[in-house]
């Protein structure tokens, strides 16, 4: 499951928090299809399952973003 | 060499530039580490009668007194600073004047005081292979034995960074044990200049130890293990695509003992994967720690390394 902060992104806004809630300990491939730019912060689900990337818009319109994780 | 080596070794010599002839050589404690002054000691210039020196890290010796045949001090834990036992009656050392009080605090009817530590409650000496107590500071009977190998003789005894604590060094194996007169037990694990020596002396403000040669030269240690081998980085679990797995690798010294905060740089040499750390720290037990990220569909072998300078 992927989850955003904040859930609604404005064109102009600062940039958004992307995390990704999945098993633990597996290797995270981030992709974003639209405007913007998404920087992986961590490219592995931790002991919780946890792993984020950081997404910043460019301009109006949607993206959608994907994590692709081992098995 | 098990610790670090941070300077020296440093010729001892008077501050005129006059190198010594011979340097204290007294059963218990050959010198005394007293902060603010330097490593006690009495000292005979080449060409000079011999006196009371305080020697500084860098190996000079200036004068503070000259009266003869004063060493060993006792380090005095119950009322601070040190002792002067002289057969059998101690005295109140001034360390300043580099001379005794001239009424002495305690006398035993017969026998000679042989302690090196006065505790609140009682006496100390480690100079027959173990830790032995004294109510009277004449009589001993063993009050700890050394763990692990034996570490011979000890030596020289100096404060330990905390009230209770006494640092000991052994001067035929190299060793440096802390031990708590409270507890009577050993802490902090064993130290290890390596080198047979005339005496080590802690430093708690500066957390370095002094050793003095065995050819009466300064070396100043930090106290740190010096890294000698670092083993080659094992997955904690089975690597697999897709999988994120934690590695580690473990520093040690010269004898064994882990090498705590330091710096371990990491990298793959060979196949793909990544690392969530170009450099991770060891922990108090050596060990450093990173995780290998094997990407969604590689295959293959990969190979990390992990290399610490030392």
């Amino acid at each position: 499951m992927i989850t955003i902060y904040p859930a609604t992104v404005y064109a102009d806004s600062t940039g958004a928090l992307v995390v990704l809630t999945g098993p633990a300990n597996r290797a995270v491939t981030w992709s974003l299809i639209g405007p913007g730019s998404l920087t992986p912060i961590t490219e592995y689900t931790d002991d919780q399952g946890r792993a984020a990337a950081s997404y910043l818009p460019a301009g109006a319109g949607s993206a959608t973003i994907q994590a692709t994780y081992g098995t | 060499m098990a610790l670090e080596l941070l300077a020296g070794p440093h010729p001892i010599t008077t501050d005129g530039g006059t190198p010594i002839a011979s340097f204290s050589n007294s059963s218990g404690m050959e010198a005394a580490y007293i902060q603010g002054l330097g490593l006690f000691a009495n000292i005979t210039p080449a060409g000079e009668t011999a006196e009371y020196c305080a020697v500084q890290l860098d190996g000079t010796a200036h004068r503070r007194g000259w009266r003869n045949a004063i060493v060993p001090l006792v380090l005095n834990l119950r009322d601070g600073g040190f002792a002067w036992p002289n057969v059998n009656q101690l005295y109140t050392f001034d360390v300043l004047a580099a001379t005794a009080e001239p009424t002495p605090f305690y006398t035993v009817p017969s026998g000679i005081l042989t302690m090196q530590v006065i505790c609140a409650d009682r006496y100390l000496r480690f100079s027959l292979g173990s830790v032995q107590t004294s109510v009277d500071g004449v009589t001993f009977t063993t009050e700890h034995v050394w763990s692990g190998s034996a570490p011979g003789v000890g030596n020289t005894v100096s404060r330990g960074g905390a009230p209770n604590i006494v640092c000991v060094s052994f001067p035929s194996s190299g060793q440096i044990r802390f031990y708590d007169v409270l507890r009577k037990v050993e802490v902090g694990g064993v130290r290890y200049t390596g080198e047979a020596n005339r005496g080590i002396w802690y430093v708690p403000k500066h957390d370095v130890f002094l050793e003095l040669t065995t050819d009466v030269k300064l070396k100043i240690f930090a106290n740190a293990v010096r890294p000698a081998s670092l083993a080659n980085p094992a997955a904690l679990a089975t690597v697999q695509a897709g999988r994120a797995v934690q590695v580690r690798t473990r520093l040690l010294g010269a004898q064994s003992e882990p090498c705590a905060d330091e710096r371990v740089n990491w990298s793959i040499t060979a196949g793909s994967g990544s690392l969530a750390e170009a450099q991770s720290t060891t922990d108090a037990s050596g060990y450093a720690y990173n995780t290998l990220v094997a990407p969604v569909g590689s295959s293959g072998n990969v190979t990390v390394q992990a290399t610490a300078s030392f």
